[in-house]
This record gives C-alpha cells, structure tokens and sequence, in this order.
C-alpha cells in the first residue's frame, strides 16, 4: 500500500475517528482531575470546631491502656495524638505457632453510640492474621489476613468495655516484631 | 482525522501528566521535608482506590497546601513560558521594533518555533483553570490555604486576558484594522 493511497483512505473513513478522539481528549482531563483528586492528603483526625455557643454536646470517650505482663505482647503504649486520635504500639517477642491475645484497651465515658476506625498503620508481622476483638459485642474485626490489610469501623455502645488483641501464626516467628494500631474516633 | 483534534489530544497528554506528577512530588516533598506521619489506604469501592492519610489535621493541612502550590507553580510557569513565545512569536511577526530587538538578543531561533501556536498555549491555560477549581474546592473543604486559590486564580486570569489580547494581535495581523496599533 503506497501512501497516496493511505492518504485518500485517512481522508475518506479518517472523519469517523474524530468522535474516538473527542473521547481520548475527555478521557485524559477526567483521569488527570480524578487522579490529583484522589492524590489529595487527608485525614481521619479532624478536629473538632469550637461551639460558638458555648454548649459541649460531644461526649468525651476515653481510651486506657491496660497494663500487665504477657509472654508474648510487650512495650505496650498508647498516646493520645489528638483529641479523637490515639496510637497503640507493641513489640511482640518471638510469637509462637497458634493463637496469642491481649485485652489492650479499656473504653470509658460512652454516652452515645461512638463510631471508631481502627487502622492497622504498621506490623513486620506480614504472615499474622492480626484482628481486635471487641468483648461486649463478642465481635471479632480482622485487621489483616494474607498480607492484607482492612480498615475496621467500630460502633462503640454504652456496653463496649475491652478491646482486645489477637494475633494468630500459622508458624513460629524466631524474631521480635512490631504493632501500630491507629484509632480514630468519630472520624 | 481532524488535524485540530489531533493536536490537541498531542497537547493535552504534557500538562495532564504533570498535574498529576506535581502533585505527587509537592506531597512527596511536604512528608519529606516536614517529617510527617502519613499511612496509605485503599478504598476499593473509589474509582481510585489508593488514598494518602495524615494523622492529623495540621499535617494534611500542611502537605496539601503544599502539593498544591507545586502544582500551581509547575502548571503557571509552563503556561506562562508558552504564552510569551506565542506572544513575541505573533509581535515579531507584526512589529519590526520586536523583530530587531530579538535579533539582538539573539532569541529569534527560540520565538521562531512552528509549535508557538494558539492551540498550545490555550491547552495550558486550560490547565491553569482546572488547577485553579481544584484548589478553589480544596479551599472550600478547608483543606488547603486560601491565599493559594487566590493565586492561582489571578494567575489564570491574567493569563487569559493575555492570551486573549494576543490573539487579537494575531487576527489583526490576518484581517488588518485601522486601529490595530491601538492592541498592544
């Protein structure tokens, strides 16, 4: 096929490919706008605005740390970031084969229904299946299971009291390793 | 195929990439620089399920406005580096005092370019707006600073006006006027 003839077909069935390109065009400007859209930084942790009022109508819930010795899940903390923002951290020594937990957290001053997201933020446990475990619901929430992580969101009653945390190993773990939970209330 | 469309699909991919690069490197640099704690999610159920967390508000205050002013800075330059080679491309054409001066100046390889078109400088400051609606809603959702939507706001009008009035040059120079010395 020489190119005069190329030519004349471009000029005769080339017209049709212009709605094509009408469409490539529009295809890259939304995928651009939607890409630096979802790009954008955000957070769980907004801040609550001051009443200008002056009435306080959010109940303040409370996390607390539950202290004491476990074999396996040690050099616990928890810091209270921000007022709905708390980080949870833990080293665990050499987890054995099996099924190892932990009440972590206590819950105080629920008036209302809260809403919580917990976020597993960090492990080198990647093989574990890590969940918390709320006791007064009996519910359990994966956190992660085969390499994977999931966001959970928790609605905390008046009867929520402990959270606990379970990690569970498929096979020993000859290493110490590293938890960051991240909690964010009302996010 | 439209020659028109084509050009513009050939123009349009340069400042689609790099709104979204300029973004990514502007966020890249805030938690470098800032030392800020960020976490990734996915959410499946977005059309782009990768989404960029801060622990606090402050913090995703601060990375936003940032990638937003890289973007703004990156997006305004290239747009306003193509609309002054189209507008000495279209005086150097029209004035003879233009012509000499960038003669002398040794810049008339640069001006004299067949891609200082219409089409190439409308395409960026296209982009220039869609930047400046972004911030201006990032604005609104309080979550970038508001004086980087101004900018970039007077930014992209000034530069359409500019580009305007250049093209009027340019179709005076096509359908000549009496009063065409009256537009520059």
């Amino acid at each position: 096929m020489d190119r005069r003839e190329i030519s004349r077909i471009n000029v005769k069935f080339g017209k049709f490919l212009d709605p094509f390109l009408i469409l490539g065009i529009l295809l890259i400007l939304t995928i651009s706008i939607l890409a630096v859209d979802s790009l954008s930084p955000r957070t769980f942790s907004k801040e609550q605005m001051k009443n200008v009022l002056g009435i306080q109508e959010e109940s303040i819930v409370d996390f607390e740390l539950i202290r004491g010795n476990h074999n396996y899940i040690t050099s616990e903390r928890l810091d209270e970031i921000s007022k709905n923002y708390f980080k949870y951290t833990t080293v665990v020594v050499k987890p054995p084969e099996g099924r190892i937990s932990k009440p972590i957290i206590k819950i105080r001053g629920i008036q209302k229904d809260t809403n919580v997201k917990i976020h597993l933020n960090y492990t080198n446990l990647n093989n574990s299946k890590i969940s918390i475990f709320d006791k007064s619901q009996n519910t359990s929430y994966i956190l992660q299971q085969n390499s994977q992580n999931y966001t959970q969101n928790i609605n905390l009653t008046q009867n929520s009291d402990t959270l606990y945390l379970i990690i569970e190993n498929s096979r020993p773990v000859f290493f110490n390793q590293y938890i960051e939970i991240n909690f964010f209330l009302n996010p | 195929m439209s020659k028109l469309l084509r050009k513009l699909l050939q123009y349009i991919i340069l400042p689609a990439a790099l709104l979204v690069v300029s973004r990514v490197a502007g966020i890249y640099f805030a938690v470098n620089f800032f030392n800020l704690d960020f976490f990734l999610e996915t959410q499946p159920e977005q059309i782009y399920s990768l989404q960029i967390y801060f622990t606090n508000q402050a913090d995703a205050l601060l990375a936003s406005s940032i990638s937003n002013l890289t973007m703004l800075i990156t997006i305004s330059s290239l747009a306003v580096y193509y609309l002054i080679k189209y507008r000495l491309s279209i005086l150097a054409a029209y004035n003879p005092k233009v012509l000499v001066k960038l003669n002398n100046l040794n810049l008339m390889p640069w001006v004299n370019n067949k891609n200082n078109t219409f089409l190439k400088t409308f395409v960026w400051i296209t982009f220039l707006w869609i930047v400046s609606i972004i911030l201006i809603a990032d604005v609104l959702s309080q979550d970038s600073s508001l004086w980087i939507a101004i900018l970039s706001f007077l930014t992209a009008i000034i530069s359409t006006w500019a580009l305007i009035r250049t093209f009027e040059i340019e179709g005076e120079i096509i359908y000549p006027h009496s009063k065409v010395s009256n537009l520059y």
